[in-house]
């Protein structure tokens, strides 16, 4: 399918890319979270953790967490509160909070 | 687009509607998720402390909701993005059934760790 790419589109192009990536991170999530059973398995795996690429990609899942839900309040805002009046604007504010809150935790993060 | 949907005119609109709810709750669910679990190294990866953590059982049935809303949530977002694309009925049906045994398979999994953790009091 092709999508029209005019700038408020690509918040739906945007959600869905995301969406898909987070779909795919939370089986695997959950798939690894039941190796709790095994403790000393689940130490040994969580030393991967500590690996800075690790720690990027966690970042990285961490900017694409917040821009789905942040753009997921603007979809709430279209539907209820008459945002398709203004929805580039609201793209343009949940870009601008995505990215803030992205330098935010890489702050956290690695500082 | 040129496909034919089998339904009456309201049909899925309850996933419509249902998908902004889980949404909404979602929203408040992952700001909880990583801030209690992602606010040290230790909390999110250390096995003692998830599992002090996860010996409240309201923290188990947030985790149970949490499971059971956002794979619903992420499962029918995929099945809403494939729909868009035009497909046989019989591949159609295929791909909603492959949605469905590994969203029970995950969903399963994950209600059994929650369920079969140890505690430690």
């Amino acid at each position: 399918m092709r999508y029209v790419k005019h700038y408020g589109t690509w918040g739906y192009i945007l959600h869905r890319l995301t969406g898909l990536a987070l779909i795919g991170y939370i089986l695997i999530h959950i798939y690894l979270v039941s190796g709790l059973h095994n403790k000393p398995g689940w130490q040994s795996e969580m030393q991967i953790f500590r690996n800075p690429i690790l720690m990027v990609l966690e970042w990285c899942l961490f900017s694409i967490v917040v821009f789905h839900a942040l753009n997921g309040i603007r979809i709430f805002i279209i539907d209820y509160f008459n945002g398709a009046r203004y929805h580039k604007q609201l793209l343009t504010a949940v870009l601008v909070f995505s990215i803030i809150l992205f330098a935010g935790m890489g702050a956290i993060m690695f500082f | 687009m040129a496909y034919k949907f089998e339904g009456s005119d309201t049909s899925g609109t309850f996933g419509w509607y249902f998908q902004r709810v889980t949404g909404l709750v979602l929203f408040i669910q992952v700001l909880v998720h990583f801030y209690i679990s992602h606010n040290t190294w230790d909390s999110g990866h250390d096995w003692a402390t998830i599992i002090a953590r996860l010996s409240n059982p309201y923290m188990r049935t947030f985790y149970l909701v949490f499971v059971a809303l956002a794979l619903y949530h992420g499962l029918n977002g995929l099945w809403s993005v494939i729909r868009d694309y035009h497909m046989k009925p019989g591949m159609r049906k295929a791909i909603f059934a492959v949605i469905m045994v590994v969203g029970i398979f995950i969903g399963v999994l994950g209600f059994i760790t929650m369920l079969t953790l140890p505690n430690i009091q």
